[in-house]
């Protein structure tokens, strides 16, 4: 049985350490400046940690990511409630919502790098832009589909307003809070280094621009693999223990 | 005492005609209805399915506030309160058992541990913290039940709570229910096809038929013990009615043991 629970975390591992042995055994064949050796790697991860700057481009661009996240989470959480809740409203603004989700995340940074110069305020606004009606869309759905039933009970007990939305609507949102979140951050953080590739001064983006004009391959993949090690542990120490916390009550459906 | 009056009671839905759906039209489900029930009174209200019984019981709870008409109810008097018994459990599946009950319980309350014995006293002791979807059907009516007296209420209003569920499990439930009716002195209306589960709560059945909902009889029943499902004192009653009016529960559209 033990044997059974621990085989996808076996199998993870192996395919982890397949990947670093194909990696190493095609620089070895290539034997190529351009093709680095995952050696070189993380020797070059070392090298920025001590005496580079990847602590403080990975600071810049994560404070970033989690700023725009945060605005976006909440603007997208509260507008997308309101859309379901009032149908007039979701009439009005639909097609800005459709907009919203189909206008190049490229177009926006450019128009705003534009209108609002080369700043922090206009990167946090084009990544909020770019991710919010994605959020809106989610917990508009999330919303629409609560359940009738449970405002009967608030009804009929004379629930207080804070009593209803902890223990009757957000337990229904979670799920879609939860996909909204994962789904969001993953697109962040992508997001947020392309802006900084075309218009910031610090950061994992501008950095990998700097690496890039070098064809400095090797410290390139250097700060987008410990960039990625952080959102793994964010994925894996934050997002989904609070998933599990939010919906342990499902273990037995 | 008068505990719930209803004066002149109208009630319109608007919904799309059979013959051309798009199209709407306004239905009179409750039309100048008026009713009172005294204190500690149960009443039942028997009846076929869409004559508005349920809506009469939405109103009256509060849920449902577009109508027409008075509506006295002695409520939150002294701390007292409104409680319902809805047709399915309602229980909110991320709560536990104790968390379904505590969400309701008086938090002003000097009995803090109110909720757990309630679920002790009926028969739930060991499923206190399980959440519903590991309960059983009857447990999760039981947890309904729990959660409907554990504020002490003075009125409480019941939608055919026993409906689907297996004749022994539901006759053990409605011995538990009325024994926490007559336990807590509360005026109980009480809806319901079955006609013998009326009689075994009520002290008045009124018989109700049509759309708008128009009451037919009523039947004063003065039962002093008996109170079970298959008594032989329930039994003399239900034929009663029937020699009394033969026609009423063919109009009401009941026969009288469903479960």
């Amino acid at each position: 049985m033990n044997n059974f629970r621990s085989l996808p975390s076996v199998l993870r591992f192996t395919s982890l350490i397949s990947i670093l042995i194909i990696w190493y055994l095609l620089s070895i064949l290539i034997d190529h400046r351009l093709f680095a050796s995952p050696f070189d790697v993380f020797s070059d991860i070392h090298y920025h940690l001590t005496q580079g700057e990847l602590i403080k481009d990975t600071l810049a661009t994560l404070s970033r990511a989690l700023i725009s996240f945060f605005i976006a989470m909440f603007l997208g959480s509260v507008i997308g409630y309101l859309l379901a809740k009032y149908k007039q409203l979701d009439y009005f603004f639909d097609s800005w919502v459709i907009v919203g989700l189909n206008i190049p995340a490229l177009v926006l940074v450019i128009i705003f790098y534009i209108w609002l110069g080369l700043t922090e305020i206009a990167l946090i606004s084009a990544v909020v832009l770019n991710k919010m009606p994605i959020v809106i869309v989610n917990i508009r759905e999330g919303a629409r589909g609560l359940e009738k039933n449970y405002f009967h009970i608030a009804k009929v007990y004379q629930l207080k307003n804070f009593m209803i939305w902890r223990k009757i609507i957000l337990p229904q949102l979670y799920p879609y809070l939860m996909t909204s979140a994962r789904t969001g951050l993953s697109l962040i953080w992508k997001i947020v280094l392309v802006f900084e590739f075309l218009g910031r001064g610090s950061g994992i983006g501008f950095q990998i621009q700097v690496f890039f004009q070098f064809f400095d391959i090797s410290s390139l993949l250097a700060y987008a693999m410990f960039f990625m090690a952080i959102i793994l542990i964010i994925e894996n120490f934050i997002m989904i223990p609070i998933e599990k916390k939010a919906t342990h009550w499902r273990k037995n459906d | 005492m008068i505990d719930i009056e209803v004066k002149n009671l109208t009630k319109t839905f608007l919904q799309p005609d059979s013959k051309n759906k798009h199209k709407y039209k306004y239905l009179n489900v409750l039309n100048n209805l008026n009713l009172e029930i005294k204190n500690n009174e149960v009443i039942s209200l028997i009846g076929p399915s869409g004559t508005g019984k349920s809506t009469l019981l939405n109103i009256l709870s509060g849920y449902d506030s577009d109508y027409q008409g008075i509506i006295n109810i002695n409520r939150n008097i002294e701390g007292k309160k409104l409680s319902f018994i809805f047709q399915s459990h309602n229980l909110l599946p991320w709560l536990t058992a104790v968390e379904n009950v505590k969400l309701i319980s008086n938090s002003e309350s000097s009995d803090t541990n109110r909720p757990q014995k309630i679920l002790e006293e009926l028969g739930l002791k060991n499923f206190i913290n399980t959440y519903p979807n590991s309960l059983s059907g009857g447990m999760k009516r039981r947890v309904s039940i729990a959660r409907a007296f554990v504020n002490d209420p003075n009125i409480l209003l019941m939608d055919e709570p026993f409906i689907s569920l297996e004749k022994p499990l539901a006759n053990q439930l409605r011995d538990q229910t009325i024994s926490l009716i007559k336990k807590n002195k509360v005026t109980v209306i009480l809806v319901t096809h079955d006609l013998r589960e009326a009689i075994m709560f009520s002290d008045r059945i009124i018989f109700c038929n049509e759309t708008p909902l128009k009451i037919l009889w009523e039947k004063k029943i003065d039962l002093q013990g008996g109170r079970q499902y298959d008594s032989s004192i329930v039994d003399k009653i239900q034929k009663e009615i029937m020699n009394e009016q033969p026609d009423i529960l063919k109009a009401v559209n009941t026969n009288g043991s469903r479960s």
